[in-house]
């Protein structure tokens, strides 16, 4: 099974970045495509004590976006995914290697130029550790443009 | 009973509950105390009498026991039998079962007629004889200590009752005020009136969430109101125009005699206008019957993109330069995510609605459809780029006969939005409507899936 890391703000751009993988993937081929978002984990004590990486999932996700997804993956039913969703909480380059090899990622897609909308000032766009460390991971870049896909997406999202 | 109330006598008794509790077992506890402690000193008073009287010891333990206690009296029985014993009881006034207990448990207590007395079985060394030894005496110490406290304890009562009762009614008070205050402010708004709001402040409260509940309701209250005024104007402005322009052209043309051309001519355009009625009326009607009853419910279960491409089919018909374009990329692969269970004649109208709306307000430029399913829902998102809908008149889309202001040179009634949101609630559907003025429309519905 190839695991997938994509960095996101859970907003229509990852749902176009999941659409253009599994465009490209066979049929047979399995996928496990883990959704990281970026998080600034707070110095108080209450927030290492009642650390929930789904709760924080939850507060950045867009309404819309469970529904966007669910229409990609209607879209490629016929295909074997599974969809995870995960927190990076690290400042450093090192805790980044770590959290990838931890989590035995095999690549990790981004959009190319695309400045991540967080939900939530505590979001945070760790794709510059992915970009500074090249040998860590295989790196795929995507360019954001598909107007068609914004017509669908974009409706679901302003909803 | 009002809620204050209620819990003022809540707050009240469980106050009053625990620091009574708190007295009762401070006063239980030093009772005790003073009695082990007074049984202690008996204890040793037995000792020291059996040592003086039957070991016969020195002069400091007499010395020391000589300091007698309040009401003291000491008894030594020798023990000879129960049949003396019995009798020894009865000529010193003592329980017998009293007796009984310090021969069996080496030790005994008991108090009568507040004289305490304390027993202890006594054996001399290098001797074979018992006896059982009494120190009796009155507990002075606890009886001082209750003189005292007592006083104190009924003047604490009374304060820990006050202290209960005011505390109980400043809280009540301080969860009460609030509402009472918001009740007061609720009740000055009336129909007349109905732009005041309640303050709410950035805090983030019960209070002041129900404020802003409020608030928010009042927003809807006020934009409902504002919706039947304009419709009852809108109304009566559209069905007036034909019917202002009928009369006039009837006397207009009956001020004098007319060639038959001329009549001809106005009796078209009576007739044009008695159309524009007649369509106005009809389309009122039906915006009745799709909102107020249930009858026309004729469901089949149908693909939604057949009903699309349908409706889209139907305004080329129409009009040949207006461009839909529409989009498959995300079409689920299984068919029966598109399905669902609805009036297709209905759902047509609802589609051909929005779809003419977008290509009409946007100048014959391309509209985009896009059809995708989720795991409960087939989205149609209709989206332009046309000349948008006002931020501030985005509230009042859904009333019928309003027309944005933005609209004047384009023909229509302002009936159809309605009548589509009336359709896709009678699906138990979703619509939304999001649109950004000179920049385009988007139109968002979300019809359930038929479940098979």
């Amino acid at each position: 099974m190839q695991k997938i890391l994509i960095p996101t703000d859970f907003q229509m751009s990852s749902l176009f970045m999941l659409k253009t993988i599994l465009s490209e993937k066979r049929e047979n081929e399995p996928l496990e495509c883990t959704f990281v978002v970026g998080h600034y984990l707070s110095d108080s004590i209450t927030s290492l004590l009642f650390y929930d990486p789904k709760r924080i999932v939850e507060q950045f996700m867009h309404p819309g976006f469970l529904e966007g997804l669910e229409i990609v993956l209607n879209k490629y039913s016929n295909k074997q995914i599974q969809i995870k969703y995960d927190v990076f909480t690290g400042l450093t380059h090192s805790s980044f290697k770590n959290f990838v090899r931890a989590k035995a990622f095999d690549c990790a897609y981004i959009i190319d130029n695309y400045e991540m909308k967080f939900s939530k000032s505590s979001g945070m766009d760790f794709s510059k550790f992915l970009l500074k460390q090249p040998s860590l991971l295989n790196i795929q870049k995507i360019a954001l443009k598909s107007p068609s896909f914004e017509v669908g997406i974009t409706g679901i999202f302003t909803s | 009973m009002k809620n204050k109330y209620k819990t003022f006598w809540i707050l009240f008794m469980f106050l009053l509950t625990i620091m009574l509790s708190v007295m009762i077992s401070i006063y239980w506890s030093a009772r005790n105390y003073y009695r082990k402690d007074f049984l202690n000193i008996l204890e040793l008073r037995a000792q020291a009498i059996a040592h003086i009287h039957i070991d016969y010891l020195s002069d400091s333990v007499q010395k020391e026991a000589s300091n007698s206690l309040f009401h003291e009296q000491d008894y030594i029985i020798k023990y000879t039998g129960w049949n003396d014993l019995k009798q020894q009881a009865r000529l010193k006034g003592i329980d017998l079962r009293f007796l009984k207990k310090i021969y069996t448990h080496q030790t005994a207590d008991f108090t009568k007629n507040e004289i305490t007395y304390k027993g202890i079985l006594y054996s001399p060394e290098n001797s074979q004889d018992r006896y059982v030894v009494i120190a009796a005496a009155e507990n002075i110490g606890f009886k001082n200590f209750f003189a005292n406290v007592f006083q104190k304890i009924l003047i604490t009562i009374g304060i820990v009752f006050l202290a209960s009762v005011i505390c109980s009614y400043l809280i009540s008070r301080s969860i009460y005020r609030p509402i009472a205050r918001i009740t007061s402010k609720v009740k000055d708004i009336t129909s007349e009136n109905l732009h005041l709001r309640l303050d709410e402040k950035n805090i983030n409260d019960e209070i002041h969430e129900l404020s802003r509940t409020f608030n928010q309701m009042l927003n809807r209250l006020e934009a409902s109101f504002e919706i039947q005024n304009n419709f009852i104007s809108n109304a009566s402005h559209e069905l007036r125009t034909p019917l202002t322009a009928i009369i006039g052209m009837s006397d207009v043309a009956l001020t004098k005699k007319r060639t038959p051309e001329e009549y001809v001519e106005t009796i078209k355009i009576i007739l044009e206008e008695a159309e524009k009625l007649d369509q106005k009326t009809k389309a009122l009607l039906f915006l009745a019957q799709t909102g107020f009853n249930g009858k026309i419910q004729e469901n089949k279960i149908c693909r939604v993109d057949e009903i699309v491409f349908e409706s889209i089919e139907t305004i080329r018909k129409i009009d040949k330069r207006y461009k839909v374009n529409v989009d498959l990329s995300l079409i689920p692969e299984n068919p029966a995510l598109l399905k669902v269970n609805a009036n297709i004649q209905l759902l047509q109208l609802a589609l051909f609605n929005i779809i003419t709306n977008a290509c009409k307000y946007s100048d014959y430029r391309e509209v985009h459809c896009f059809i995708g399913s989720s795991n409960e829902y087939v989205s149609i998102i209709i989206k332009d780029e046309g000349i948008g809908i006002p931020e501030d008149e985005l509230k009042f889309i859904y009333d019928p006969f309003f027309r944005a202001s933005n609209t004047k040179t384009y023909d229509g009634f302002g009936i159809g939005l309605p009548l589509t949101r009336n359709i896709i609630k009678m699906h138990h559907g979703r619509i939304n409507v999001t649109s950004v003025e000179n920049k385009g429309t988007t139109v968002h519905i979300a019809l359930p899936i038929a479940s098979i």
